[in-house]
């Protein structure tokens, strides 16, 4: 068996050039595509024009100056503002023409100057749409806003009360109220620099970086498969077997050189990782993900390699099922731009549930139950493995 | 004394071996011929150990062959028509892989072999750079390093040039006159004359062919 074991690691070694190109050379396509997708995206980014319902049961007169404020803002520049009332606004909502819907209550302008605050409404619609997520932070720059308005309101008339100035009070009150409006409104930009984007709290880089982090470890499995895909000679299996050794021996002794393989290429990565990111912090716990994700990586590859049978099978199956999870993981795409159900299906998923790990690390959040979770993933397809062996051992003996 | 007694094998439905029975002493060389797919291959795969009789008994010197899970490799060679070797990794790789120690501690070194097979030149060249000749005489040293004492061979020569097949035919010879038994499947007839009993196999059963130096007689008989 160790001579067997040594051999295949010999044989997996001779392999390392092909395996190298055949990193290399998906990479590129990926890179090209990746290229020519940032094109197109950042070309149809800028002419997003979401519509939002606006349903105002006020009547009081700063509505009028107030409301053009709002809406000509920066912030609300990605907006187009439908007035409407809340009924239709709501089928509106529900049918999708809107991405959501504003109403503003009766008397929540007079409620902000005598502090009884009648909050605006938002409906947004469920999920992570990217109109939501952004009407959403307008929706809490917005009452940022009001709330330094109101503050900015209150002290004038506190100032005009303390100096004795309560005479002409009354009158002037409304230049008070829309003056400090007006001035809260226009210096949103300055307090409120916060910009909101698809990937959540990762920036573009730490997010894309785990999605090359995984598509680099899929190249490199399509790279082993010219060592696992290049079967040996069915009487190789056979004469093995004359010799004691049965099919999980014969899957153990590629199991083992892969994992190794498997092992240096992660870890390398991690330390690659490490130097562009200097808060991903390696624990205990980063280095046994690491390890875990290795694990089943080699496990996902060879069991994809054991079941085609052929190199070129081996090799549409690995990319296609890798690259299918790769997106329902959000890898391509950000969750945002996705179906509700692709959050649904990533934890069953091995390769989705290795990316969405990877981030939880970069983030700092990753947790032991995570990685127990990816380690039972690598037990099942360890399993499937060993019982596709088995099933293999019957057909000959068969 | 090798038994092979009663021996049947079945693919599914379809029965390929029908109650074969013969037996070999030291120093025979058995030859089985019959047409292509009559089940030669299937045979040679049973009397290896590589696939399990429905029915029959193996026995050499009256102990049972592949009682256990493994096939003891000193007792039993097997050359395929397929050669078992890894392409990729050089001939000393491949023949290190196959190499009982067990077996070999009490025998002498299998180098004097390799030499006799041409092998030492190309110890260090990968089996995917060799000949099919080349690649024949590894197989077959593979097996005879551990000093087999049955020799089973599928096709040994099969689309090999004469002096390879020579060189074979000396190794075969001088393992049978050391006390071995071969057994082999061949569809060369100058490959008859080295037959100490010629067999053919036909609808799964096996009898002894009559009138080898008449190839007349010898094609009624298919």
């Amino acid at each position: 068996m160790s001579v067997l074991f040594f051999l295949q690691l010999k044989r997996a070694l001779k392999a390392v050039p092909r395996i190298i190109a055949g990193a290399i050379i998906p990479l590129f396509l990926a890179g090209m595509a990746v290229f020519w997708a940032q094109r197109y995206y950042t070309k149809t980014t800028g002419t997003i024009l979401s519509p939002v319902a606006l349903v105002n049961q006020d009547s009081e007169a700063y509505l009028d100056i107030i409301l053009p404020m709002i809406t000509e803002t920066e912030a609300a520049s990605n907006f187009s503002f439908l007035e409407m009332n809340e009924t239709d606004a709501l089928d509106a909502l529900q049918d999708g023409t809107v991405c959501a819907v504003l109403v503003l209550p009766k008397e929540m302008f007079s409620g902000i100057l005598d502090s009884t605050n009648i909050p605006a409404r938002l409906y947004l619609p469920g999920g992570d749409s990217v109109p939501s997520l952004l009407i959403g932070k307008y929706a809490q720059a917005g009452s940022l806003t009001l709330g330094s308005a109101q503050a900015g309101i209150y002290a004038a008339t506190d100032l005009y009360k303390a100096y004795g100035i309560t005479e002409h009070l009354s009158d002037i009150y409304y230049d008070i109220n829309t003056a400090n409006l007006k001035y809260a409104l226009s210096r949103e930009s300055t307090f409120f620099a916060k910009s909101t984007t698809a990937t959540g709290e990762f920036s573009l880089i730490e997010y894309y970086g785990c999605t090359l982090f995984l598509c680099l470890l899929l190249f490199f499995g399509a790279g082993m498969g010219s060592f696992l895909g290049t079967p040996a000679p069915k009487t190789f299996a056979e004469q093995l077997r004359r010799n004691g050794m049965g099919p999980l021996s014969m899957e153990l002794s590629l199991f083992l050189p892969l994992t190794l393989f498997y092992l240096v290429f992660v870890f390398a990565l991690g330390g690659i990782a490490a130097l562009l990111l200097p808060d991903l912090f390696f624990s205990g716990l980063t280095v046994f993900y690491l390890f875990c994700t290795a694990l089943c990586f080699s496990a996902y590859t060879q069991l994809i390699f054991s079941f085609a049978r052929n190199t070129g099978q081996g090799l549409l199956l690995f990319s296609f099922l890798g690259l299918f999870m790769t997106l329902f993981a959000g890898g391509f795409l950000p969750y945002a731009f996705l179906p509700d159900f692709f959050t649904s299906l990533t934890p069953v998923l091995p390769l989705s549930a290795c990316l969405a790990g990877l981030r939880k690390m970069v983030g700092a959040t990753l947790s032991l139950q995570d990685i127990l979770f990816l380690f039972l993933h690598t037990v099942v397809l360890l399993g499937l493995l060993i019982t596709l062996s088995l099933c293999r051992r019957k057909e000959v003996r068969t | 004394m090798l038994c092979v007694d009663h021996i049947s094998f079945s693919y599914r439905k379809k029965q390929v071996l029908c109650d074969i029975s013969f037996t070999a002493k030291e120093g025979d060389f058995i030859g089985i011929i019959g047409k292509n797919g009559c089940g030669k291959s299937t045979l040679l795969s049973v009397l290896a150990g590589v696939k399990r009789p429905a029915n029959g008994m193996l026995t050499f010197h009256e102990t049972p062959l592949f009682s256990s899970k493994s096939v003891p490799s000193e007792t039993v060679g097997y050359v395929p028509q397929l050669n078992p070797l890894l392409p990729e990794l050089s001939v000393r790789d491949n023949l290190k892989l196959w190499y009982r120690t067990t077996a070999s501690s009490s025998v002498e070194s299998p180098e004097a072999l390799y030499r006799q097979l041409g092998l030492t030149d190309y110890f260090h060249t990968p089996v995917a750079k060799l000949s099919e000749g080349m690649k024949k005489r590894v197989s077959i040293a593979s097996v005879l390093q551990n000093q087999p004492k049955i020799l089973i061979l599928d096709e040994p020569s099969a689309a090999l040039d004469l002096p390879c097949k020579e060189i074979i035919h000396e190794q075969l010879l001088s393992f049978t006159g050391n006390g071995g038994i071969v057994i082999f499947t061949t569809h060369e007839e100058a490959e008859f004359s080295l037959c100490t009993t010629l067999y053919i196999l036909k609808d799964g059963i096996l009898q002894r062919a009559d009138a080898v130096q008449d190839k007349h007689a010898l094609i009624q008989q298919f």
